[in-house]
């Protein structure tokens, strides 16, 4: 499918073709020698083909673990995972290998997630051995090809990462992500550690390999602005769940979820042409509780403002409340709409 | 008729050695902070926002300030007595840092940590300290104050910890509170409690805040005036609505058009600083952001141009500005590191 076919493709379409990666009520439970760390609880996730779901969170969300169960980095506590159709969890060692080649992740921290005794060529290099795709001379020119589409050079082939500031090592995690020609990047907070300055070229470098290559993107973000402005669909996730999804525009304009809300309002107002007035959030109450002691119900309900009765008894399922959103929260439920709002 | 400035920064350069030669991580910054008011210098990595304050702490050993003067409240601090540094540490200065865990002891409960502080700055029985340091808990917002103080660093969240960091810095009542990235670390929705911890508590004592910080948004919501750095040098400053409302300086508006808001259009590409940040050791002759400038002229990549003052507490680093009257001394003046 050409860029322009998939930037015109509308949400609806988003749902109803068949998508090239799918999670279902993904759970993952991490056991220590006292507590059960409930890290994720029932995620489901449909990423279309060229297209970017953005996942959103604080610490403790979950976020980055539902990034390793997609990639089978863990296996789950129970869910399923599907890959262009394929089951991931019944996939072989073999098959797994063959197709960790089409799904690739890029880190926070682009030099701790390089080897820094690797020549560059090396480091982009390496999964071209790894998977035998390409060696010496077809490997160097490779890898090559790869440098300049991120905008390095081949003169850059011989240096150590270390020689590279955090924007231009970032560059080369990704093309080391691109190396074996992926189908779906998972980005882990890829531009969190990155200036202001650096990180709206690594974010317009990704946009930009998505269009040229029609890659799908698990975009994860603590920053509400940039996973907005990379993800055809936003999904707020709190303590292990998804909370509330849809687009990131009607989600920032609209927020349905209490906690969407309390996470909306409390991104620094930063409008440079309106500051004449001292910008001013709310101040949100609370902390979120341990994923290990998540409370009873709604995991949310000790902080919110709108917490009823039900909500510390009976947990709320993710229902659909209008075109491409869906919320998980008791005020949402059939007829409550009209008081709610 | 403003009051005289409780902080005045002027003309400081800091030098580190590094196996090619002498670096300026700081060179020729000046700023003033007036009793009560937040002043905040934002920057990039490698633009010396840290290290100034470090060196304004006295925190970063004399020998690495080679020039410049530091004033606080009229008393040079600059080549002072370490023993006098660390009483000012404990008296009119204090400050806080990004990570709360490594500026807490793990192997004490923050009720010791709290009566340690409280005590050293004045002479004060262990059980009125104690009953001070849980009356400083619950005015930092710490949940529960009588239980917590029996607790263990790692046994709080980051948000908790920056409290305690807080109502550690409160303990001598400071003059000026020095803030480097205090909510860096931290949740935005905890962040917000964090900032408006330190609005109540600079209210309700009147401190000054120098806040350090690479965040705009922070920036917009805390401080009255602003000090833009880029690679060892003041580019911008000025009062925080007016800067950034209107930068002057390209970096500054540069850097602005590259953050990412609600209303950034999705279909197009972000406004973006081509290059990168250089390191001091690499900073580039002639206006440090030349190679990155959108405005830049010839005369860019020659000399670096001197800090405008466009008007009364408005200055701008830019030879765009050429013809307006000059903020200070000509750059040329101890610039060390091109020199060389």
């Amino acid at each position: 499918m050409s860029p322009d076919a998939v930037a015109s493709m509308s949400p609806d379409a988003m749902t109803s073709e068949a998508p090239l990666f799918e999670a279902r009520d993904l759970v993952k439970r991490f056991r220590s020698r006292r507590s059960v760390v409930q890290a994720v609880n029932g995620v489901s996730l449909r990423i279309p083909r060229g297209r970017t779901v953005g996942l959103v969170g604080e610490s403790g969300s979950g976020k980055s673990t539902v990034a390793r169960l997609a990639l089978r980095l863990l296996d789950p506590t129970s869910g399923q995972v599907t890959f262009d159709g394929e089951d991931l969890l019944r996939a072989s060692r073999g098959r797994m290998q063959a197709l960790r080649r089409r799904m690739q992740i890029v880190f926070q921290d682009p030099l701790g997630s390089l080897n820094p005794r690797m020549r560059v060529l090396d480091a982009v290099g390496e999964p071209l051995a790894v998977h035998r795709i390409a060696k010496g001379s077809a490997r160097v020119d490779r890898v090559v090809e790869l440098l300049e589409r991120v905008g390095l050079r081949s003169g850059d082939l011989y240096k150590f990462s270390h020689q590279f500031s955090g924007g231009q090592a970032q560059r080369i995690g990704i093309a080391r992500a691109l190396a074996t020609d992926p189908d779906l990047i998972v980005c882990d907070e890829a531009v969190s550690a990155l200036d202001v300055s650096v990180q709206a070229q690594v974010l317009n470098l990704l946009k930009r390999l998505q269009s040229e290559l029609g890659l799908s993107y698990l975009f994860i973000a603590h920053d509400l602005n940039v996973v907005r402005y990379m993800a055809d669909e936003v999904c707020v996730m709190y303590l292990g769940e998804i909370v509330e999804r849809g687009d990131g525009d009607t989600l920032f304009a609209d927020p349905r979820h209490p906690y969407t809300e309390m996470l909306v309002s409390a991104v620094p107002e930063f409008a440079p042409e309106r500051a004449d007035g001292r910008a001013r959030r709310s101040v949100p109450r609370g902390e979120p509780a341990s994923p290990s002691s998540p409370p009873p119900g709604c995991r949310f309900h000790p902080r919110c403002p709108k917490a009823m009765e039900r909500c510390r008894e009976e947990a709320p399922a993710l229902r659909g409340v209008a075109d491409g959103r869906a919320v998980a929260c008791h005020l949402f439920d059939a007829g409550r709409e009209a008081s709610a709002r | 008729m403003p009051s005289p400035p409780l902080l005045e920064v002027n003309d400081l350069y800091v030098r580190f050695p590094t196996p090619a030669g002498p670096v300026n991580a700081v060179a020729g910054v000046s700023f003033t902070v007036s009793a009560g008011e937040t002043v905040a210098v934002v920057g990039e990595s490698g633009s010396g926002k840290s290290v100034s304050s470090l060196a304004l702490l006295g925190l970063l050993g004399s020998g690495n300030i080679s020039a410049g003067s530091v004033l606080l409240r009229d008393e040079e601090l600059v080549g002072a007595a370490p023993e006098r540094l660390r009483q000012l540490r404990g008296s009119e200065l204090a400050m806080i840092f990004q990570n709360p865990m490594s500026s807490l002891d793990p192997l004490f409960t923050i009720g010791d940590q709290l009566v340690e502080a409280l005590r050293a700055h004045r002479p004060m029985a262990r059980r009125a300290a104690r009953a001070r340091a849980v009356e400083l808990l619950r005015e930092v917002g710490l949940p529960d104050p009588e239980r917590r103080v029996r607790a263990y660093p790692h046994e709080l969240s980051g948000g908790q910890q920056q409290r305690v960091m807080v109502a550690i810095a409160l303990t001598c009542e400071p003059a000026l509170l020095i803030a480097d990235e205090p909510t860096t670390a931290l949740d935005v929705t905890v962040e917000a409690q964090i900032l408006e911890l330190l609005r109540t508590m600079q209210r309700e004592h009147g401190m000054a805040l120098l806040l350090i910080t690479h965040d705009m948004a922070v920036v917009a919501e805390m401080a009255d005036r602003v000090v833009v750095m880029y690679a060892g040098r003041v580019v911008e400053q000025g009062p925080v609505a007016e800067v950034l409302r209107s930068p002057r300086n390209p970096y500054t508006r540069a850097l602005i058009d590259s953050i990412p808001t609600p209303a950034t259009p999705r279909d197009q590409p972000m406004p973006a600083i081509a290059g990168s940040v250089p390191t001091p050791a690499e900073a580039p002759a002639g206006c440090r952001f030349h190679p990155r400038c959108p405005s830049v002229l010839d005369r860019c990549s020659e000399a670096e141009p001197p800090l405008y003052e466009l008007r009364p507490g408005r200055a701008s680093r830019c030879w765009l500005h050429d013809g307006a009257l000059r903020a200070g001394p000509a750059p040329a003046a101890g610039e060390v590191h091109h020199v060389a």
